[in-house]
């Protein structure tokens, strides 16, 4: 049933404007076919920024949720894509300060690694894994979402900057920003 | 290349959300997007309780800074003095008050509508209207309020005689008329010569006005009696401001009236460094003796002994 409203959902013709006028009317069933068709993005945007943690779930209902209360005040000024990682960014944003610094997030490796790897190489990409996510969580913020959208989503500058809502500039700074922190950080722990 | 781990290993990270999970986080959201206006919001709950506490603390803080009505501000004190045998006389609120010399008088309203009065020296008549304030008249450690259209002290180092009606015109009598013949003070009644029946002494706090001032003759209400120790202070004040006879006085009067308090010794000392300084050694030497055969303060005999050892 479920992949038969994915195709269904995906196969839907109507524009995310078109959508999102008859969800803020209130059909429920517009809003479904906007979260199936950027479900799967917000949700690898989550996993970059916090890497396999098992709050991500959580989150992802926590930004449609939003997000479905933002589209009675949303005026088309980008697309639902960047409304959904603006909001996805501020809930990740949210979760941070929420949970302590000092506490570790609890990683979930069983679905993110691809099976087919030798358990050794199993090992090894946890284990860089959990280091870049130490690492990434020691920087600030908002540092750490510019880095996430522009070096690990890959995503131009531009766009970095609609869904962070800052300057262009000010978004490449950030990024630049956090290259060297991170670099500071691990040649501090190689010295260890 | 440190960025560029980091990089890749979150980017080498499956990101995908299977068919379970995306279902199981929609029927999440449809629920919540579904539930009643205040169940779906709960984080606001908070608000039902934050208004009410907030005006509470709203209406207490104002209670608190609400600027009370003070009390009206009295009026400052006036002085009364008056050198010896002289007269001066002030009228305030409905009062009369002639001061005989020498004397001080300090006159100040009280917060409970009286007129104040502390007589730190002298003899006061005091008269009064019937709608004039009581007269709250304090001498020595001793206050008294009276209503009464007549009341007198006399306040002197030694004596403190206070009485209203015929016994304020006793006090002047015996204070002032006598003792002073060319001082008369206006206002007093005449005394009758014999009184018929003397009523007993008037009390010193009164409350019900009287209709008219008394001119029968009332027994003089006997002195407070002072105790040693403001004696031997009052003595002490005299001999700083060189006034060595009424500190003699003073002294000799401790010693009669208390022969067995503690301080006779102290006072025997101070008379007789008194007399050595009036030139009288017979009377120190004596005075000294006595402290050495008697005294029982232990510092005061030895003093004593070392004056004695001193004198010829």
């Amino acid at each position: 049933v479920a992949a038969v409203t994915r195709r269904t959902a995906a196969a839907d013709q109507r524009s995310d404007a078109e959508l999102i006028g008859l969800a803020t009317a209130g059909d429920s069933g517009a809003f479904e076919v906007i979260y199936r068709r950027h479900a799967e993005r917000v949700f690898g945007l989550l996993t970059r920024m916090l890497g396999p943690d098992i709050e991500r779930e959580d989150l992802l209902q926590e930004t449609f949720v939003r997000l479905h209360a933002a589209l009675p005040r949303f005026r088309g000024d980008c697309t639902v894509s960047t409304l959904a990682y603006r909001i996805a960014t501020r809930v990740v944003i949210d979760h941070w300060r929420r949970r302590p610094a000092r506490m570790a997030p609890e990683l979930d490796f069983e679905h993110e690694i691809a099976p087919d790897l030798s358990p050794a190489e199993h090992a090894d990409r946890r284990e860089s894994i959990a280091r870049a996510v130490t690492l990434l969580n020691k920087l600030k913020p908002k540092l750490r979402v510019a880095f996430v959208l522009r070096e690990v989503m890959d995503l131009p500058h531009d766009e970095v900057a609609r869904i962070v809502e800052a300057h262009p500039a000010a978004a490449r700074m950030r990024v630049a920003l956090a290259k060297r922190t991170l670099a500071a950080l691990a040649s501090k722990e190689d010295r260890r | 290349m440190i960025a560029r781990d980091v990089r890749d290993a979150l980017a080498s990270l499956d990101g995908r959300l299977d068919d379970v999970r995306r279902e199981s986080a929609w029927r999440a959201i449809d629920r919540e997007l579904n539930e009643p206006a205040g169940a779906a919001a709960p984080r606001w709950r908070w608000r039902r309780f934050a208004i009410p506490t907030f005006a509470f603390a709203v209406v207490v803080a104002v209670a608190i800074m609400w600027p009370r009505p003070t009390p009206p501000a009295l009026a400052q004190a006036t002085e009364l003095v008056a050198e010896a045998g002289q007269t001066t006389k002030l009228e305030r609120d409905g009062a009369t008050l002639t001061l005989v010399g020498p004397g001080a008088v300090s006159i100040a309203p009280q917060r409970d509508g009286s007129l104040g009065i502390r007589v730190a020296r002298g003899t006061l008549l005091a008269e009064r209207t019937d709608d004039a304030p009581a007269l709250a008249i304090a001498a020595g450690a001793n206050t008294t309020v009276t209503r009464d259209r007549r009341f007198a002290v006399h306040v002197s180092p030694t004596t403190i005689v206070l009485g209203a009606g015929a016994a304020a015109t006793q006090i002047i009598e015996r204070f002032v008329v006598r003792q002073a013949s060319s001082v008369t003070v206006e206002p007093i009644a005449p005394v009758a010569p014999t009184p018929p029946a003397p009523p007993p002494p008037a009390a010193r706090e009164t409350s019900a006005p009287r209709a008219a001032p008394r001119t029968d003759i009332a027994p003089v209400p006997p002195e407070i009696p002072v105790e040693a120790p403001e004696l031997y202070r009052r003595a002490e004040e005299a001999l700083k401001s060189h006034d060595a006879s009424q500190a003699r006085e003073l002294l000799e009067r401790l010693l009669q009236d208390y022969p067995d308090h503690a301080l006779v010794d102290a006072a025997r000392y101070d008379l007789a460094l008194i007399a050595l300084a009036a030139g009288e050694r017979a009377k120190a030497r004596t005075l000294i003796d006595e402290i050495i055969a008697l005294g029982h303060d232990a510092a005061v005999r030895t003093a004593a002994i070392t004056l004695r050892a001193k004198l010829p």
